[in-house]
């Protein structure tokens, strides 16, 4: 039977010598999804790939990778890894790096023949494959490390911060490249720091604080339920606030501004003639959004897990 | 095969990094140098009104002299596997590009001998264009030979390796400087150990032919190179003695020895490699 899941990690944990990197990670990523991994500095996320990878050996726990358990080299065929801090041998050219990436994976001849001009194409350096990497910068060594991750076609691909480097333009790329492995069934595990990205592609996000998993949430889930709504009035008479009250449930006061929040922001249009029918002079009536940002800091705490 | 990709690429690494070049120029200076020498003292002797006594005297005289080019080249050849085998994996670790590596589906044996073959191959070549090209520099100029020039050559290949393997095997859990400061502390007690062996089997004190036995099995190399000297020297200067051979000569057990050392080190360098994080 085939399993729906990409990676399972059970109680996954890693100490190293007295330090605690991972404590207990267990998650489940599902097989064509993007999964965001986010968490402060030092929570224990790169440790948590490099476990899966078999770079680093867990302390105990468990963990299996398309239902192969870890330890067992084959099953990196299927998987492409972009590092962070661009850790690429640097004396070879762009197109040699990844030849020899292609070839190490197992990759046939002549699927790497196609394969090697197309990515790099995509990743905008045909003009530069027969540079040394030790000349590229820090954005042309990341796009080429993503296509070092991407050249043997693997099906499950961990990306460890993969726009660090990168301006707006590469960046725009590197999303354009997750969609289009979800669209072709592929999984991407993303570890990232830039929220507004993860929240734009990723489908689900775990939030890990101290090497546990504290969350993990559906992306386009996070504004459903209730809305916070910000309203700044004047004149608002003891009616007119007897009025809202009656219609939502307010969470703060404080002179002018109010907070509350609604069950339904369809609600708000019949809100806003009720308040200025009964003389409150309305200056601005604004639902918000929860951020991942909001939630991030929500989950974590503003103390970084320090 | 996986391990000829890595032991290319390591090659392709030496070179890309001039590593292989610098070795050329270097090693090249020195046949030259060792050619003109030796042309310019056999010359002078051949024309000088006395000239060599006899065809012993000339035949110690050439066997001398190749013998210090092949100490020298011994002694680079040396070092230079040294350096680049002490980087080797240290270098990698620190940078992290082993981290891109050790993710492809390969097991961390075949990088870890792929690696060492690599080396292993240049060092290889390395010792064969030097020994060969020294040996027909002298062969050119005089048609001699030392003896035994095979076995010297096999055994001066079994001290670059011991040298190299030490090197690979620090390298997995030590740093590039480290590792270097091992293999030629290692070299200097066996190299020191060596000279108290042989002074004490001129002096006759057993104690310290004892003393630099165990300090060549705290390393094996340098003893491996004294057997290659005294093969490759002449019946009478086994018997007089000289400084590239000895008046204690490691017996053949030694050798096997060596080859026992060579294995047992570089298994410990897949052990230590295999069970590290990285």
């Amino acid at each position: 039977m085939m399993t729906t899941y990409a990676i399972e990690t059970f109680a996954l944990r890693k100490e190293y010598g007295n330090k605690l990197a991972v404590k207990s990670l267990s998650l489940g990523v599902r097989q064509g999804e993007i999964f965001g991994f986010l968490g402060p500095n030092g929570a224990g996320k790169t440790t948590s790939i490099k476990m899966l990878l078999g770079l680093t050996r867990p302390t105990s726990g468990g963990a299996s990778l398309f239902g192969i358990p870890l330890g067992q080299p084959v099953v990196r065929a299927q998987i492409g890894f972009l590092p962070e801090h661009f850790r690429f041998p640097t004396w070879l050219t762009g197109e040699e790096f990844l030849n020899y990436s292609g070839k190490l994976s197992g990759t046939p001849d002549a699927e790497l023949k196609k394969n090697i001009p197309y990515w790099l194409e995509r990743v905008g350096l045909t003009d530069f494959r027969h540079a040394q990497l030790r000349t590229y910068s820090k954005g042309m060594l990341q796009r080429i490390g993503l296509a070092q991750a991407l050249v043997h076609d693997p099906k499950l691909i961990f990306l460890d911060e993969p726009t660090s480097g990168l301006d707006p333009v590469g960046r725009r790329m590197v999303r354009d490249i997750m969609t289009q492995l979800r669209e072709q069934g592929k999984t991407v595990f993303l570890n990232s720091h830039l929220l507004s990205e993860v929240e734009i592609t990723c489908d689900r996000v775990a939030f890990i604080k101290h090497g546990e998993v504290l969350r993990i949430e559906e992306v386009n889930r996070l504004n459903q339920g209730n809305t916070r709504v910000h309203l700044q009035v004047q004149n608002l008479s003891a009616e007119a606030a007897a009025g809202l009250r009656a219609r939502c449930e307010i969470l703060s006061a404080q002179d002018s501004h109010w907070i509350f929040s609604l069950t339904d922001a369809e609600q708000l249009p019949e809100i806003n003639r009720f308040l200025v029918e009964n003389g409150a002079q309305v200056y601005a009536l604004t639902p918000e959004k929860t951020s991942l940002e909001d939630l991030f800091l929500e989950i974590v705490g503003t103390d970084g897990g320090l | 095969m996986a391990i000829w990709i890595l032991a290319k690429m390591t090659i392709q690494e030496a070179s890309r990094r001039k590593f292989i070049q610098v070795g050329a120029i270097l090693g090249f200076s020195l046949l030259v140098l060792h050619a003109i020498g030796f042309g310019l003292i056999h010359t002078q002797i051949e024309t000088s009104p006395s000239g060599f006594r006899s065809v012993i005297q000339k035949t110690e005289f050439f066997n001398f002299l190749t013998m210090s080019g092949f100490y020298a080249v011994n002694f680079l050849t040396m070092m230079l596997i040294a350096l680049a085998a002490a980087n080797s994996l240290s270098g990698e670790i620190t940078s992290g590009s082993i981290q891109t590596l050790a993710a492809k589906p390969i097991p961390r044996r075949v990088i870890y001998f792929g690696k060492w073959l690599g080396l292993a191959l240049i060092g290889s070549a390395y010792l064969l264009l030097m020994v060969g090209g020294m040996s027909l520099s002298v062969w050119l100029q005089t048609r001699y030979l030392p003896p035994n020039l095979l076995k010297g050559f096999l055994l001066m290949e079994l001290n670059m390796l011991l040298v190299e393997a030490v090197a690979v095997t620090a390298s997995t859990s030590l740093s590039t400087l480290a590792s270097g400061a091992l293999v030629f502390g290692l070299y200097g007690i066996s190299f020191v150990g060596s000279w108290v062996e042989q002074i004490s089997a001129y002096m006759n004190i057993p104690s310290g032919v004892e003393l630099g036995v165990i300090s060549s099995l705290l390393f094996p190399g340098e003893a491996v190179w004294r057997r290659a000297s005294y093969l490759m020297s002449t019946n009478l200067i086994r018997m007089i003695g000289g400084p590239f051979i000895s008046n204690s000569t490691p017996s053949p057990a030694m050798t096997v020895y060596a080859l026992l050392f060579l294995v047992a080190v570089l298994g410990l360098g897949w052990w230590s490699f295999q069970n590290r994080d990285l």
